[in-house]
């Protein structure tokens, strides 16, 4: 009953998209909850993840197998969470250049979030979570939630296992600041108490 | 004292070996300030633990209908719309490859000159240089833009290269240089490399000071890596911290 991956990645490469959804049956919890607590927000989670697998449609030709396939699906997901990022840097900008100089710019809305995190009282790790630097929350989210092994994570992120290593703890160092209410590290800051 | 900064990690999540976990034990019996990140670096781990796991959307039915849309329909597929967006990363990491490496000006002839004559960089050289230059650059770097400069520090691997004397770039005080210092210390409690550039310009639009330090196994030995510490320029708060390997 359950098909190996192998063989959905064989069908799927050869344009076989109900295969391919299988694929994205069996990863979409995982690869979801990564985009989803890199990027903080659950629509943009959903675009980037999305956007991963598609891209890994598109890609499968190049995958070799040379390393395991989940492996792979996690650094197309990272990369498409990244770009999600620079996207969202990128809009107020955009607005603001698009915008009459006399056109004050609308403030931004509370962040949305998800419910099993408000039922889980887990809402303050959260925002804590999104107020540390990128990569950081990256590395973290790979090794303290997905809770990869450090020599995956370095294939995932295409670095080194040292650098792996001293990026976590350097995290979660910021992390635990964070939680005992030092101010954020970003200008995100300013978006509470709206 | 060395800090054994490789093992925290795995000491913090237990996947550290019997030996190593000893090893951090004895070591955490003398530093303090290694159990305050210890303590810091559990409670961090606990909180990430105890998110729950989402419910993903149907995104197997939404990417299947996609593909679909994408085969049938001549028009462009969604994902053609990230070539343009990979298209400005490659031109981002250009813009940073081609920046000048470091301002003109007395001081920094000087420290390109000494460096010149030590045979190969290694951890710790900045320190005999008594003097840095703080760069005034008018760039906005993001993650990608900074990974592209620990990168190309990387690939030319030492102090004289890196601070090749390039076209001149506006230089600041000696203070600031030394506020600069002090800043990106204070983000990072673990700073405490001599940086080989300081530079002052903006990440993701927030004024921020970089300092670019190489790294290795211990003190005198060849450096290894070439690290990018990002720090607020107002409120001395970490903004990004990236490695490249040497």
């Amino acid at each position: 009953m359950d098909r190996p991956d192998d063989l959905l990645i064989r069908r799927a490469r050869d344009g076989d998209t109900a295969a391919f959804g299988e694929l994205v049956q069996r990863y979409q919890t995982r690869i979801y909850a990564v985009c989803l607590r890199i990027l903080a927000d659950p629509e943009e989670a959903r675009d980037a993840a999305q956007d991963a697998f598609i891209t890994a449609f598109r890609k499968l030709a190049q995958f070799r197998g040379d390393a395991a396939f989940s492996t792979w699906l996690h650094r197309i997901a990272v990369n498409a969470c990244y770009d999600e990022l620079r996207r969202a840097k990128r809009r107020p900008m955009l607005h603001a250049i698009g915008a009459a100089d006399d056109d004050p710019r609308p403030e931004p809305g509370p962040p949305s979030r998800d419910p099993a995190d408000e039922i889980a009282g887990t809402v303050d790790a959260v925002r804590a979570l999104a107020s540390i630097p990128e990569d950081f929350r990256v590395v973290l989210v790979l090794a303290d939630v997905e809770d990869l092994p450090y020599e995956e994570i370095a294939r995932v992120l295409e670095v080194p296992v040292g650098t792996v290593k001293s990026r976590v703890h350097r995290g979660r160092i910021a992390l635990g600041k964070a939680l005992s209410g030092e101010p954020p590290a970003s200008s995100e800051a300013s978006e509470e108490g709206r | 004292m060395t800090h054994p900064e490789e093992l925290l990690a795995g000491y913090v999540d237990g996947s550290l070996s019997g030996s190593d976990r000893n090893a951090v034990d004895a070591h955490l019996q003398t530093c303090a300030r290694c159990r305050t990140e210890v303590t810091a670096a559990g409670a961090a781990r606990i909180a990430l633990r105890r998110l729950p796991e989402p419910a993903p959307p149907d995104l197997a039915g939404a990417v299947t209908a996609e593909l679909a849309k994408a085969r049938s329909v001549s028009g462009t597929p969604r994902w053609y719309r990230y070539a343009g967006i990979a298209a400005a990363a490659v031109v981002a990491v250009a813009i940073v490859a081609a920046l000048p490496k470091v301002g003109s000006g007395p001081e920094t002839e000087e420290r390109a000159a000494a460096a010149s004559n030590a045979p190969a960089p290694t951890v710790g050289a900045a320190d005999s240089l008594s003097s840095l230059t703080l760069e005034l650059q008018q760039t906005d770097y993001d993650t990608a833009a900074v990974q592209a400069l620990a990168g190309e520090t990387a690939r030319v691997a030492g102090p004289s290269e890196a601070a090749g004397v390039g076209a001149a770039v506006p230089v600041g005080t000696p203070q600031q240089a030394a506020r600069a210092r002090t800043c990106v210390a204070q983000a990072f409690p673990d700073f405490d490399g001599s940086p080989i550039r300081l530079i002052s310009a903006s990440f993701e639009g927030t004024p921020a000071y970089l300092a670019v330090v190489l790294e290795g196994p211990a003190p005198g030995r060849p450096a290894d890596a070439v690290s990018i510490w990002v720090a607020d320029h107002a409120s001395c708060q970490p903004l990004s911290f990236t490695t490249a390997h040497i």
